[in-house]
């Protein structure tokens, strides 16, 4: 797509009636909008003072689950795992990937524009098992965050965005024909 | 956009944090067409993109307080519209009728949709991006050159000179160039 300022004349005619037709929305979803108006909002700098709320997120979508219930199947599911949490304040998309031997956690948080951090934890059962130090990555303002070099295992992941925390149930992090083995 | 008489995004949240009602209308007038597009551009039906539509303002207006970079609002909508579309098209998807027409016998597989494993590629997001841009600077001209691009490139395609002048009350010999010192004012608006 090219920068305005570098099209031709015809190109920004072009352009210009495109955008001349583009649709409003249906004015009773514009009303329904303007109605969403509440009362003023709390300034930003009492909520800071806010308590932390421990949040909980549930699963409402998984790739893998998906894949293993479709009849019929052909093959494996992909290797690239897709899982949809939902919270009360945000849905997070999560993508595992198997990359050079080790995973990588891809994901974006939705519905919170501000930055804030997650905390990956590897699961350990056995008490004698020295448990792997956290990984901890920030999110942007998009909400994008990316975890590289994991090893397979259990974790679990929690996110902080202000004064909420969100906890995932646990994650396991496995190639498909070695899930359930872990 | 440079244009004095304009609240920039983040004079409208900071206003609207103030409880002012007016700067929410602006912010979703200012984005109806485009969350309205996205959610019609992932081929949602009418329904599907009213609720499309709702949930993303509704998710702004949750989360006004703790914006803490306004002018990344338009990024921010924009992926909350994308994301609702696309939720609401899995769904969809997993939930379509494997019901043939009626007495179509012949058939050999349900009629169905094959899904688009990208029906919100970065590219055409961008795209509509700078559509609304441009329609909302067309919106800000002065009323003669909103009124003729409008009435030149609205709904109807091939609207003839000697109609638009009739409705604007004008000459149709001044059409021409009108358009051009128009098309030419919305451009510069633009810079």
């Amino acid at each position: 797509m090219k920068p305005i300022h570098d099209l031709s004349d015809d190109e920004w005619l072009q352009l210009v009636q495109r955008a001349a037709a583009l649709p409003d929305a249906p004015a009773a979803l514009l009303r329904a909008a303007l109605t969403l108006w509440p009362a003023p909002l709390a300034p930003t700098v009492a909520r800071a003072a806010a308590p932390l709320q421990l949040l909980f997120a549930a699963l409402s979508f998984d790739s893998w689950a998906l894949s293993a219930a479709a009849p019929g199947m052909r093959s494996l599911p992909s290797d690239v795992r897709h899982l949809l949490y939902t919270a009360t304040v945000c849905d997070i998309d999560l993508r595992i990937a198997p990359v050079d031997g080790r995973f990588e956690v891809a994901g974006q948080v939705l519905g919170i524009d501000e930055v804030g951090t997650l905390k990956l934890v590897r699961w350990v059962d056995d008490p004698a098992e020295d448990p792997s130090a956290a990984l901890v990555a920030d999110f942007d303002e998009l909400g994008e965050f990316r975890l590289r070099g994991l090893s397979p295992g259990t974790y679990s992941l929690t996110l902080r965005v202000g004064a909420d925390e969100i906890a995932l149930p646990r994650i396991e992090i496995a190639l498909p024909h070695d899930r359930g083995a872990l | 956009m440079a244009n004095r008489s304009v609240p920039d995004d983040a004079a409208l949240v900071s206003r609207c944090l103030d409880g002012d009602a007016a700067a929410w209308e602006a912010l979703v007038r200012r984005y109806q067409r485009l969350v309205y597009a996205i959610a019609l551009r992932a081929s949602l039906d009418e329904h599907a993109a009213a609720d499309v539509f709702q949930t993303t303002f509704a998710r702004l207006v949750q989360h006004l307080p703790r914006i803490s970079q306004p002018a990344k609002l338009q990024a921010w909508i924009v992926t909350t519209a994308k994301r609702e579309a696309l939720l609401l098209r899995r769904r969809a998807e997993r939930t379509v009728s494997m019901t043939l027409p009626d007495g179509d016998e012949s058939a050999g597989a349900p009629e169905w949709e094959v899904a688009d494993d990208s029906p919100l590629p970065d590219e055409a997001l961008a795209e509509l991006q700078q559509l609304a841009q441009v329609r909302l600077a067309l919106d800000r001209l002065d009323e003669r050159c909103r009124r003729l691009l409008l009435e030149l490139f609205g709904d109807d395609e091939n609207v003839a000179y000697d109609d638009v002048a009739l409705r604007l009350g004008i000459p149709r010999g001044s059409i021409g160039p009108t358009r051009s010192r128009c098309l030419a004012k919305l451009r510069s608006s633009l810079r």
